[in-house]
């Protein structure tokens, strides 16, 4: 056989066919193996010698119709270029070149000029994530983000295609370190390719998480999606919890769920230009402490619009606020804190601690979105956090009547709730007086001023302003402070109260909790004006929020004076006059006496000290018909099973009682609370039964005021 | 000197007749009373036929009728409140003070506080103050008009308070009554009124001012519309406790104005029988002249 016979050539085709490649090691092959140890070892030696960042500090924008693609420096301050451009989503920075995707295609434009470096031809693929250093880059197109997506992973090198690697699967935002070309894909994988042949020579997987994005931060390189971990040796493991993973917290949702990284397997079309996601963002600047990634100094940033703000990491808490003149359309966390550009094109530095303003210029362009590149913070002052700075921003933020911010006010307000100090509580005042809020934010501020504990000079001062035609003052927010005056058992609220609840301008909706608090601060002192206020209104109640309030009256004075009360009651409930629904409450009332009298002859007969017996003289005795101050130390969120659940505590053993009160005896009874600002608006009982025997004792406890503003329904079962 | 449009614009102002304070206010007072004894006695007349139709009623007595105040049924309530009224008597208010103190829906209520009214009695005083401050503003309206009746002592402050009330016919009432009071001390608050816009503060104004106060009403003329400011000026000339010169002052201020709408106050005012004195007349027909159809 002669060496050039077609036979000969064939053979050597066949047995040197293996020795050219494997087709399982091809790039994205489904057949490459992944994890192993060697190939693993050999990736992060490569890395490992990786020449370092050299960043360039620029933000790279899109104006507004006429549409321009622009770059301004931020190291000069000064705008390098712009031109006509029309990209159908926010450009990208990869080394020394700016990236659209425009009509037809991929186009790569100098940093420095402007210039056309190259364009590719791709009408059917989303250019997903980018990154470069100098003139070389590399970029991943794909399809969509479900497993049916095909991508492309596209090299660039001085304006040229050096290769392209084709994969029938989603890929993510890949990073371009040294000469390794790291792409995430398919949510799991991390391919490692030469940045020169586009082989692969590396795979990761993760198991435990999902990889949408690799980036390179300083000396380190994550990778993650929801989560942020280190692309490090210990992720050969394949388990992101073994890479020092950083979660963010789960229990709070934030206003517009932004994400920790750009959705990568997700629609693609919140990435067109004019998407609130650009306007929605959550900001960090990665670091490693202990091997284990954490935001710098603790904290996030979430940007909404025309807000800024810091959270701590580890809660979500609150750190500072500040409210902008136009909205964010671009950020980034640095070392000294934020950086952020707006949409008239102004660049602002926000101080980490304080959400100060450090340094500003101007790009001298609109935008619809800019995205910030950044390599040394710009140069800028020292903050100087004046006292009450702070608190002011923040009440600025929530107090603005921009209809889109009220999901980022109703976070801020909670952070405010929070904080303690008079001056907060006069802020609170200010907020929940104010009309034209938004009704969720302002029912927050109600709320916690609800729920404060001090600054009893502010509500005193509030509480003393009445409504006045002449003189053009409105009512204050009587409800709330009313409720704040109880929580900080501030007695010298009581005259003022009286003066409220006589006071025709006073809100009917805030009578039943005038009502309650004037009982648990003027004590005896109140009965005058309880009495009057039940006796006028008994057989004139207009609404249902009065009939509520002649209700609480009587079941205040039944608390305050004990058997005192009974003659007026009995006449009043005896009254055919009295309004339908008061003679209900007013039957209530008794039934408190009834069972007070009950209660203590039973003590009286058993031979019980009722002093003796913490139980039995928080249940049925006089002393435990007092309305329990909203006290506690903690306002709870909502009527939880574990806040009901205490709250009957003290008569559980008085209802299991009344489970064999009945003929035939029962074993469990279902009840239905309904349960509005700590009030008890409605009990119902089933079995229908033990209604008369255990509604009465329900009733004797005294609910909780929540956070909640809503009515609440609770369902709670009693068990023999 | 801000001046609310608003109440003008959806409030009805009364129109008192053109006779002297004093004479006006009686003859209101008594007409009114007339009606409201009328009235109950008619209802009283209708419902005792309707129960008996064929017996004769028994006249009833004063503890009686006060009795019937705390039945078990509305319409017997209503019955004793009516009858207490037409017996006239002062010992009435005091069982149906109690009785109000008590309370009363709403409708026997505006009953109760008629009646009170009927009586007359400063007596009354103390529980009318009271529903003042009533959530029902047709109560708090109906017991201002009763406060003007009866007269109690420290009336003028309770009603003068009402000024600031949130319902624009309840501050109408205050101002009225406050004029019907002849509660002079309440000017002040009655010129923070008019700058509100509160209905009836200008009639209130034009009746209770002396004439040394004049000037500061005239000071309004043409920096707040004539038709606000014109019932308070014509107020003042009818007025025959107002000086002449100082009625000479105001037709002068009036024509200065030089507005069609000034005529026809000049003119109307020289038409009619307040302008008696033939120099007051000829004073106001000369500036109507003055000023261009």
């Amino acid at each position: 056989m002669s060496p050039r016979s077609p036979h000969a050539l064939l053979l050597a085709l066949v047995v040197l066919a293996p020795a050219c490649g494997d087709p399982a090691r091809n790039a994205f092959s489904v057949h490459y193996p992944d994890n192993e140890p060697e190939a693993i070892q050999a990736l992060f030696q490569r890395l490992a010698v990786a020449p370092a960042q050299s960043p360039q500090s620029s933000a790279v924008g899109v104006t507004p119709a006429p549409q321009r693609l622009f770059v301004y420096d931020l190291a000069t301050q000064r705008l390098r270029w712009q031109q006509p451009c029309s990209p159908r989503y926010r450009p990208l920075l990869a080394g020394s070149t700016v990236l659209t995707q425009e009509a037809d295609g991929i186009v790569g434009r100098d940093l420095a000029s402007g210039r056309t470096v190259f364009a590719l031809p791709d009408q059917r693929r989303t250019l997903i994530g980018a990154d470069g250093e100098g003139d070389s880059l590399v970029f991943t197109l794909s399809s969509g983000g479900t497993s049916r997506a095909h991508s492309t992973v596209v090299a660039v090198r001085a304006g040229n295609v050096a290769w392209r690697r084709q994969l029938d699967a989603p890929a993510g935002a890949p990073a371009l370190v040294g000469d390794v070309v790291l792409v995430p894909w398919s949510t799991q994988f991390i391919s490692a390719l030469h940045s020169i042949t586009g082989t692969e020579f590396a795979r990761l997987r993760v198991t435990d998480d999902v990889v949408g994005h690799v980036f390179r931060d300083g000396q380190h390189i994550y990778a993650g999606q929801s989560n942020l971990f280190r692309v490090s040796a210990a992720l050969a493991s394949g388990l992101a919890s073994k890479a020092g993973r950083y979660t963010p917290v789960r229990r709070v949702t934030l206003p517009g769920s932004p994400g920790l990284l750009p959705p990568v397997y997700a629609d693609l079309e919140s990435r067109a230009l004019k998407s609130a996601t650009h306007r929605i963002r959550l900001s960090l600047r990665p670091t490693v402490r202990e091997m284990r990634v954490h935001p710098e100094g603790d904290r996030l940033y979430l940007t909404f619009y025309r807000v800024a703000l810091a959270l701590d990491a580890s809660s979500y808490a609150v750190q500072w606020a500040r409210l902008l003149p136009r909205d964010v359309v671009g950020a980034r966390a640095v070392r000294t804190g934020l950086l952020i550009a707006d949409q008239q094109g102004t660049l602002t530095l926000l101080d980490a601690a304080g959400g100060e303003q450090l340094w500003t210029a101007q790009a001298g362009v609109p935008s619809l979105v800019t995205q910030l590149y950044v390599s040394q913070p710009p140069s800028a002052r020292v903050a100087n956090h004046a006292p009450g700075d702070g608190l002011d921003a923040i009440v600025e933020v929530i107090g603005d009547h921009d209809a889109r911010l009220v999901p980022v006010q109703l976070l801020v307000a909670k952070g405010l709730a929070k904080m303690p100090g008079p001056l907060v509580t006069k802020r609170l005042i200010g907020l929940c007086d104010d009309r034209l809020l938004a009704k969720g934010v302002r029912g927050a501020a109600c709320s916690a001023l609800a729920a404060r504990k001090n600054g009893k000079d502010h509500v005193l001062a509030a509480l003393g302003r009445y409504a006045n035609y002449l003189t053009k003052t409105r009512p204050p927010p009587v409800k709330s402070l009313a409720l704040a005056a109880k929580t900080m058992n501030l007695g010298a609220a009581a005259p003022m109260l009286i003066e409220h609840l006589n006071d025709p301008a006073t809100p009917a909706d805030a009578l039943a909790t005038i009502v309650t608090s004037l009982a648990a601060l003027g004590g005896p002192g109140a009965v005058p004006s309880l009495t009057r206020f039940l006796r006028a209104y008994h057989a004139d109640s207009a609404d249902e929020h009065l009939v509520q309030a002649v209700g609480a009256a009587a079941k205040a004075l039944a608390t305050i004076q004990g058997e005192q009360a009974r003659p007026l009651l009995e006449k009043i409930a005896n009254d055919a006059l009295t309004t339908p629904g008061v003679d209900e409450r007013i039957r209530l009332a008794l039934d408190l006496l009834d069972a007070g009298r009950q209660a203590k002859q039973q003590r009286e007969r058993e031979g019980e000290i009722a002093r003796g017996d913490p139980d039995q003289t928080q249940s049925l005795s006089p002393q435990s018909l007092s309305p329990q101050s909203s006290r506690s130390s903690d306002v709870p969120d909502r009527l939880t099973p574990d806040v009901v659940e205490q709250t009957l505590g003290p008569v559980k053993r008085q209802m299991r009682a009344c489970l064999r009160t009945v003929d035939p005896p029962q074993y469990f009874a279902r009840l239905v609370l309904v349960v509005e600002d700590g009030l008890l608006m409605s009990v119902s009982v089933v079995p229908e039964s033990l209604r008369s025997c255990i509604e009465p004792l329900v009733r004797a406890q005294t609910f909780p005021v929540t956070r909640s503003m809503k009515r609440e329904h609770v369902t709670y079962n009693v068990r023999f | 000197m801000a001046r609310g449009m608003d109440e003008h614009a959806t409030h009805k102002v009364r129109d008192p007749t053109p006779w002297g304070h004093e004479v006006e206010r009686w003859l209101r007072s008594a007409a009114t009373v007339l009606a409201c004894t009328l009235a109950l006695a008619a209802m009283w007349q209708s419902r005792s036929a309707s129960a008996q139709p064929a017996a004769k009623m028994a006249p009833v007595s004063f503890d009686e009728a006060a009795a019937m105040l705390h039945a078990s049924d509305p319409e017997t309530v209503q019955a004793g409140i009516e009858t207490l009224g037409v017996m006239g008597s002062r010992a009435a208010v005091a069982p149906l003070s109690a009785r109000i103190r008590d309370g009363l829906p709403a409708s026997l209520l505006a009953i109760a506080v008629d009646t009170l009214m009927v009586l007359g009695r400063p007596q009354a005083g103390p529980v009318l103050f009271e529903l003042t401050r009533h959530r029902r503003p047709e109560i708090r309206e109906k017991a201002l008009v009763a406060i003007g009746t009866c007269r109690p002592r420290g009336a003028a402050e309770k009603v003068a308070r009402a000024l600031t009330d949130p319902d624009g016919a309840v501050r109408a009432a205050a101002a009225q009554t406050l004029a019907e009071l002849g509660a002079r001390d309440s000017i002040e608050a009655l010129f923070l009124a008019f700058d509100r816009g509160v209905v009836g503060s200008e009639t209130a104004l034009g009746k209770l001012l002396g004439p040394g106060e004049v000037r500061r009403l005239l000071g309004y003329l043409g920096k707040a519309p004539l038709n606000l400011v014109g019932p308070a000026v014509m107020k003042l000339l009818e007025r025959q406790d107002m000086p002449q010169a100082k009625k000479l002052e105001i037709i002068s201020a009036l024509q200065e104005l030089r507005t069609p709408q000034a005529r026809s106050y000049l003119e109307t005012f020289a038409a009619s029988p307040g302008s008696r004195k033939g120099s007051l007349r000829k004073a106001a027909l000369r500036a109507a002249q003055q000023i261009a159809p």
